[in-house]
């Protein structure tokens, strides 16, 4: 594929579509001239903002024309949506990027550029898309090999549902998709393929198109606004065809197809399609098709508005979707009303205009800048575009493993989404984690039913889970010899009821939600903890333990006192305890005292003398590793066999080093740094987690430059398809982990339990900046760390932490300069310290 | 109309030559043309032609020199030799190899003694693959007719030092995935996947053995020397079928 940004799409068509116009103020512009073409503007849908003149009495001056006025404009219109790709100038106007198409000055000329704009719309002409190289992913050509990976990485979605990136014309090399955020087919424990899978909805994104249309393919996925265009000229002299895609964020459930071509060259076809459901053909091209399964249900319905004009058809597709599911934890067989409302915004105009303003309001609390990385830069924001796709921000949000990108892990729903997804979410977007863990608090009676199953209290959450709460993992893996290999990781993998505490205090921390905290989340922490006492094997030393476990390093197991298991059971008994206070009912409070007192005497594999954790007991004495040290990415279990790999210090990815990941702070002091020369070693990255949460871990011990080649490994990791397996869809997963190196690692940010932000950057030599935008207890922040100090710009006060001191950062902007506390990847670390 | 060359001498093999030579240009809907390289006056192209029960092509001269000729000829869509009753390479004879490494068109290697008789059309078919574009496009014409007359093909895939797996998650969830994937980029969406690990001829040979092919398909950069084609050798001293390589295209 080839991912680059240097054509501008934009700049080739004539006359421009536009989204807004600056106007340098001219003399024949008088005020009620002015406030015609406003109201002509308007009728468009075209933003005018006037610029420079006299003062004048009726208000209609607009300040000053220069390069910082031109600016502010520009950044107000970004804030709709509408990069500089779509905006037109006329008049000269200092300070304009390239990409703004410029006409003369005067009122001749914004009356001529008003009239294309009319034109262009009464032609139903589809609007172009602002084509920065910085967030566009340009896809040229159809390669058949790596079809079904742009399909997935030009995928749209707006939390709810999710809409693969496949061309309209199909093909045998395809594969189209569309899936609903929870909705699952019905299924049960035993080989993966009898496990319940995402319900596959009806498809809207066809068209029927003359070969001639195939050929030449140009997509371009504006990340930024969320828009998928795709751009086709037309071999037989015709208008190219081109076709704009939305699923809107703003309205969930609402998505557009609007294309134009030549009137020979496509036709509408079926505006839906479901291959195992039933599709009707109304009146008017309006179309309802739905599918369904025992436990859900998706309906969409279409309208087509096609129209043709002389050589030229314009089709506007209309489409929203509705689902339904069982109602998950308590009554499974009740289908619960639908979300998603068929009527919705009246014009496709604006829809977009909606969708575009959602995107970019989105983004203004969540983009990473890196200067110094171009390359870097666009993965990030591909990663982070389809991470906030991928989470709706109302209800529950199911957040399987590939998001809404692909069939691949079935959308069962992992401790990816808890660990890895929901932290970027929590420090950018609350009510999307908010929702995240709102699946986990329906799925607690189902939690306490396995816990009650294994003779254990509280709640025990699965390893995976889809509808209903219920363990879905596949218990074998059937062989072509007929052999058939026990899938452990359900029945061992028990750090995940750990984890999804972590995600509830994660949350807590970003947002100090206090009805959370009071609520649902203190029940996800007491439940777990309570889980955790009752799993614990006490010694006849009185020294506790978790025996017959598997951690992240799934190579080994079950192993007994895995230092991740370990060491999180042990948070998760202390952070419940300290969600008790002298409030609470005396029983409660005998409990957390009990909590602590167990914590205390958890192993945690940590040697004094070595400075090190023991993976787990017996860890030191297994066989050499089988891999070499350096960064392989190689499934070492699929390439030696698992009995080898499990008898050699052999490990699939961070273990003790993910507690240091998530515990920061909880380890002993200098172990870091010492279980990092220990364990990296021997890691052989045959996790897609794996890559990021080293390169993060290597910037926060002071080894920002080496991170780098982990970190870009993360990055690439879905863009050039490292594992071969993007074609079923992203590893939302790795997105989340990719944010978490750049905030957690690079930057050194960490939430406290009182919403003191913890800073101490560490930049590789090679990057001038890194900005991170996140939301501390409602106060949006934007961090920038540069070689020479850290910026912090917000409207409301922040406490900061930096090398051990707390400042107030205050608004609107607070400098600390490098000497005072910033760290940088060109100093050795004693001179850091 | 292109054809099938099936290069036959006086040996014992000649016949299982032709008949499998016979199915071969039948699955490619080509004409089969059998000769042989006369190097002495007996036997006749009659005479041969009689004792195979089909019109026998007479070609004159050194044989290497002219089978390589015969098939660089445009209309020859597959060779067929025999690998030779004087291997001198522990599988194959010097004439075959030539031909083997001169040839432009894929070249179908009939051992002297087949492990099992190849029906028509073959019934199972085994197409080890390392990933890769080119040697995926290479076979690809000739294992889709296979399919398109219904032999059952398996794709076979081992994993070793110089192919290893990349990133699985999880197995059990992940190689569902990959393997789709492996197969749709090859060409055989929906086909059967074999995943092997350890030393690739050896793997390949048990897969062989285990799902009892008659025939095995490999891509090769036409290298016999040491350090290369180390499947294409070890099939060839070993399979006991035929074993059908195909050029990759010239890069």
């Amino acid at each position: 594929m080839a991912v680059e940004g240097t054509r501008t799409e934009t700049a080739a068509i004539d006359p421009p579509r536009l989204a807004a116009v600056l106007v340098r103020w001219s003399p024949e512009l008088t005020p009620p001239e002015w406030r015609r073409l406003e109201r002509r503007a308007g009728r468009t849908d075209l933003a005018l903002r006037l610029l420079g003149g006299p003062v004048s009495a009726r208000g209609l001056d607009r300040g000053a024309a220069d390069a910082r006025a031109v600016r502010a404009v520009l950044e107000e219109l970004l804030r709709e949506g509408i990069g500089p790709g779509l905006v037109g100038a006329v008049g000269r106007l200092p300070g304009l990027p390239a990409r703004v198409h410029r006409r003369r000055a005067g009122g001749d000329s914004l009356r001529e550029l008003l009239g294309e704009q009319e034109e262009l719309r009464r032609e139903g002409a589809v609007p172009a898309i602002d084509e920065d190289p910085a967030w566009t992913l340009v896809v040229e050509g159809v390669d058949p090999v790596r079809q079904r990976v742009e399909e997935t990485l030009l995928t749209l979605a707006d939390g709810s549902f999710g809409t693969r990136g496949s061309l309209e014309e199909g093909g045998v090399d395809s594969d189209p998709l569309v899936v609903a955020a929870g909705v699952y087919t019905d299924g049960d424990g035993g080989p993966v393929e009898v496990t319940p899978t995402l319900l596959p909805a009806p498809t809207w994104t066809q068209l029927e198109l003359h070969p001639r249309l195939t050929v030449d393919v140009r997509r371009s996925l504006d990340l930024r606004t969320g828009t998928l265009l795709r751009v086709s000229p037309d071999p037989a002299g015709g208008p190219p065809l081109r076709v704009l895609r939305v699923a809107s964020l703003a309205h969930p459930g609402h998505s557009l197809l609007w294309a134009e071509g030549p009137a020979d060259g496509f036709a509408a076809g079926s505006a839906l399609v479901a291959p195992d459901g039933e599709v009707t053909r109304g009146h008017d091209g309006e179309w309802h098709a739905r599918t369904a399964s025992p436990v859900g249900r998706i309906t969409a319905e279409a309208i087509d508005d096609d129209q043709v004009h002389g050589p030229q058809r314009t089709l506007r597709r209309r489409v929203s979707f509705t689902r339904e599911v069982a109602s998950s934890a308590t009554e499974p067989d009740r289908l619960d009303g639908g979300e998603g409302p068929v009527t919705g915004p009246v014009t496709c105009e604006q829809l977009l205009a909606d969708h575009r303003r959602a995107w970019a309001r989105r983004w203004e609390r969540a983009d990473v800048e890196i200067e110094g990385d171009p390359q870097l830069q666009q993965a990030v924001r591909v990663g982070l575009f389809h991470l906030m796709a991928s989470v709706a921000e109302r209800g529950e949000a199911a957040v399987g493993a590939r998001g809404l990108t692909g069939r691949a892990y079935r959308g069962h729903v992992f401790w990816d989404a808890d660990v890895f997804v929901l932290p970027f979410l929590a420090a950018t977007h609350p009510p999307a984690a908010a929702a995240m863990l709102a699946y986990r608090v329906a799925r607690l009676p189902a939690a306490r039913r396995a816990a009650e199953a294994v003779g254990a209290a509280g709640a025990r959450f699965p390893w995976e889970s889809a509808h209903d709460g219920r363990d879905v993992t596949p218990t074998s893996l059937p062989l072509r010899n007929g052999a058939v290999v026990d899938v452990l990781a359900g029945h061992l993998q028990e750090h995940i009821t750990a984890d999804v505490a972590w995600a509830a205090s994660h949350y807590l921390d970003w947002t100090g939600d206090r009805r959370f905290g009071h609520g649902d989340g203190r029940t996800l922490l007491l439940e777990t903890a309570r889980y955790w006492r009752s799993r614990v094997t006490v010694d006849a030393d009185g020294r506790g333990h978790l025996l017959g476990v598997m951690g992240p390093d799934e190579y080994h197991a079950p192993v007994d006192d895995d230092a991740y298991t370990n060491g999180m059971a042990r948070w998760n008994l202390r952070r419940a305890a300290g969600s008790v206070d002298r409030r609470a009912p005396v029983a409660l409070q005998r409990e957390a005292a009990a909590w602590i007192h167990l914590a205390d005497r958890i192993v945690d594999g940590y040697d004094a003398a070595s400075g090190c954790h023991e993976q787990f007991v017996g860890f030191g004495d297994l066989d050499p590793p089988l891999v070499s040290g350096a960064p392989t990415l190689v499934a070492a279990d699929l390439l030696h066999g698992r009995e080898r790999v499990a008898n050699s210090r052999t490990i699939k990815q961070a273990d003790v080093l993910m507690l240091h990941h998530l515990l920061p702070g909880h380890l002993p002091r200098g172990s870091l740094r010492r279980d990092l020369e220990r364990y990296l070693p021997l890691t052989a990255h045959g996790s897609s987690l794996s890559p990021a949460v080293h390169a993060s871990l290597l910037a926060r011990a002071g080894r920002p430059d080496e991170a780098l080649e982990l970190l870009h490994t993360a990055a690439a990791l879905d863009l050039d398809d490292l594992t071969g397996s993007t074609a079923g869809g992203m590893h939302l997963a790795t997105a989340g982990s990719l944010w978490q190196a750049l905030a957690f690692g690079f930057l050194g940010l960490w939430p406290d339990r009182h919403g003191v932000l913890e800073l101490d950057p560490r930049l590789p030599t090679s990057w001038r900046s890194l900005t991170v935008r996140v939301t501390s207890r409602g106060r949006p922040l934007t961090i920038r760390a540069t070689h020479a100090g850290v910026t912090i710009s917000g409207d409301r006060a922040v406490r900061v932490r930096f090398g051990g001191r707390s400042h107030n950062a205050v608004p609107p902007v607070t400098e600390f300069p490098a000497g005072r506390s910033v760290h940088t990847g060109a100093r050795p670390p004693a001179a850091r310290r | 109309v292109t054809r099938t060359l099936i290069a036959v001498d006086t040996s014992a093999v000649a016949p299982t030559l032709v008949a499998v030579g016979r199915t071969l240009a039948e699955v490619l809907a080509t004409d089969a043309d059998v000769v042989h390289v006369r190097e002495g006056p007996r036997p006749t192209s009659e005479e041969l032609g009689h004792v195979l029960g089909t019109p026998v092509r007479a070609l004159e001269g050194d044989p290497t020199a002219q089978l390589l000729s015969a098939l660089s000829a445009p209309d020859v869509a597959l060779g067929v030799v025999g690998t030779g009753t004087r291997p001198d390479d522990g599988a194959i004879g010097h004439v075959a190899r030539a031909l083997l490494v001169g040839a432009g068109c894929p070249v179908l290697v009939v051992p002297p003694h087949l492990r099992r008789p190849l029906s028509s059309p073959p019934r199972g078919v085994l197409v080890p693959l390392e990933g890769a574009v080119v040697s995926d496009a290479a076979v690809r014409p000739i294992v889709d007719r296979l399919a398109a007359v219904r032999s059952t093909v398996t794709v076979a895939h081992v994993f070793d030092q110089a192919h290893p797996p990349g990133i699985v998650d999880h197995p059990e969830h992940g190689l569902e995935g990959w393997g789709r994937e492996f197969l749709t980029r090859s060409g055989r969406a929906g086909g059967e996947l074999v995943l092997r690990r350890g030393v690739p001829w050896q793997q390949v040979l048990g897969c062989v053995a285990e799902l009892e092919v008659q025939l095995l398909v490999l891509a090769w950069s036409q290298r016999l020397t040491e350090g290369h084609a180390a499947v294409v050798r070890g099939a060839l001293g070993r399979a006991g079928i035929p074993v059908l390589l195909v050029p990759l295209a010239p890069v």
